[in-house]
């Protein structure tokens, strides 16, 4: 393909790195693992460019950098859960549930995972997690509200988790 | 808390992320890809490589079967605790007693050997010129059976791992490494570290040891 193709994939790509990244990261747990992550999942994408019939480019592109984290989760016989610097001021409760919490998320089905951070911790509305992760919005739904079910029992209040309309 | 917040704090990746350099590293990769053979070339090229590896293990067992029914072979090596211990050899297989052995072609040239003897020597070689003359690069003493392990990394970076065993207990994990192919270095992972169960390099500077507490 050629230079003003690359040009128009990159400036495609560009704005939804940083969101990507976030997803990775969420998914992985791994700063360094996220970043190969979206690098490979945009290299991917590059060779998959011919087939991209136009429509919007974020949730194409969460698609495949989700399938790429999941790669790179089944190649893992190891994980790690980074806990923040402990703060002084910082009750000791909250660490807990930090980790509780990161430890949860990576216990999720993968399908589960990734639809409640593109929803929760993304924001991105349910149609464009549904195209991402090639599912309905009811299918997104439900595996969010099978998520949220798992993760309740960690949150000290439940009435503020906005599970989807 | 609600789940958002939970998240944003259980999730934080920290500052600078992700780094500036990722969409440099992303362009620059998109401008020279790494090649990607077509699927059918994968298929046929692993099973050209399970075909290769599987002549190697039948090869080896023959050899190492040749070795002890010729037990006059010039090959048994003379005990030496000095590292380096580099002297031109025939061939790898040596002695009358092979434990088990270790082979990794790298190329159609460079092959390593790692040879686990019963009498419990261990010997790197190498060849450079695909088979045709074989130096032996390593000599080791003493590291119990079932434990030693070798990983190759080019012809010539290489990793052997292995643990001591005294009568009643083990001794610390020693790590040999060459990052030339002739001197090496020795290390002792820090007791007590367990018994080596698994070890797993990335080079021969960096890597990972399993281990167990019996």
């Amino acid at each position: 393909m050629g230079g003003a193709k690359k040009a128009e994939f990159e400036e495609l790509l560009r704005p939804h790195l940083a969101v990507a990244a976030r997803l990775a990261f969420g998914l992985l747990q791994d700063r360094t693992e996220a970043e190969d992550a979206v690098q490979e999942a945009a290299l991917k994408a590059w060779r998959r460019f011919e087939t991209f019939r136009g429509g919007p480019f974020r949730p194409w592109f969460l698609g495949i950098v989700a399938n790429q984290c999941r790669t790179v989760r089944r190649g893992r016989w190891w994980h790690v859960i980074r806990l923040a610097q402990p703060e002084a001021a910082r009750p000791a409760p909250d660490l807990l549930t930090r980790a509780d919490l990161s430890r949860a998320l990576l216990e999720l089905r993968p399908r589960q995972r990734e639809a409640l951070l593109m929803h929760f911790y993304l924001d991105l509305p349910l149609d464009e997690i549904a195209t991402a992760l090639g599912l309905t919005t009811a299918g997104v739904k439900s595996r969010i509200n099978r998520g949220l079910r798992r993760l309740k029992p960690l949150l000290a209040s439940e009435e503020e988790i906005h599970e989807p309309a | 808390m609600s789940l958002r917040r939970a998240l944003d704090e259980a999730l934080d990746p920290g500052p600078e992320f992700p780094s500036p350099a990722l969409a440099h590293r992303i362009s620059a990769v998109l401008d020279d890809p790494p090649e990607r053979p077509p699927r059918r070339t994968r298929q046929i090229t692993a099973g050209v490589a399970a075909l290769v590896l599987a002549g190697l293990v039948v090869g080896t067992l023959l050899i190492s079967r040749t070795a002890r029914l010729h037990p006059s072979n010039p090959l048994v090596v003379p005990a030496s605790s000095s590292l380096p211990a580099t002297t031109e050899r025939p061939a790898p297989l040596a002695g009358s007693a092979a434990g088990f052995v270790i082979t990794q072609a790298l190329g159609p040239q460079v092959e390593w050997v790692a040879q686990f003897a019963r009498s419990g020597v261990t010997h790197v070689s190498r060849t450079l010129d695909g088979g045709g003359s074989w130096t032996e690069v390593l000599q080791v003493h003493g590291l119990g059976p079932g434990g030693p392990m070798a990983q190759f990394f080019s012809s010539d970076e290489a990793v052997l791992v292995g643990q001591p065993v005294g009568v009643t207990r083990r001794f610390g994990i020693r790590v040999y490494a060459t990052s030339d192919g002739v001197r090496w270095s020795q290390n002792e992972a820090p007791s007590p570290v367990g018994f080596l169960r698994k070890a797993y390099f990335v080079n021969s500077r960096e890597g990972w040891l399993l281990t167990t507490s019996r």
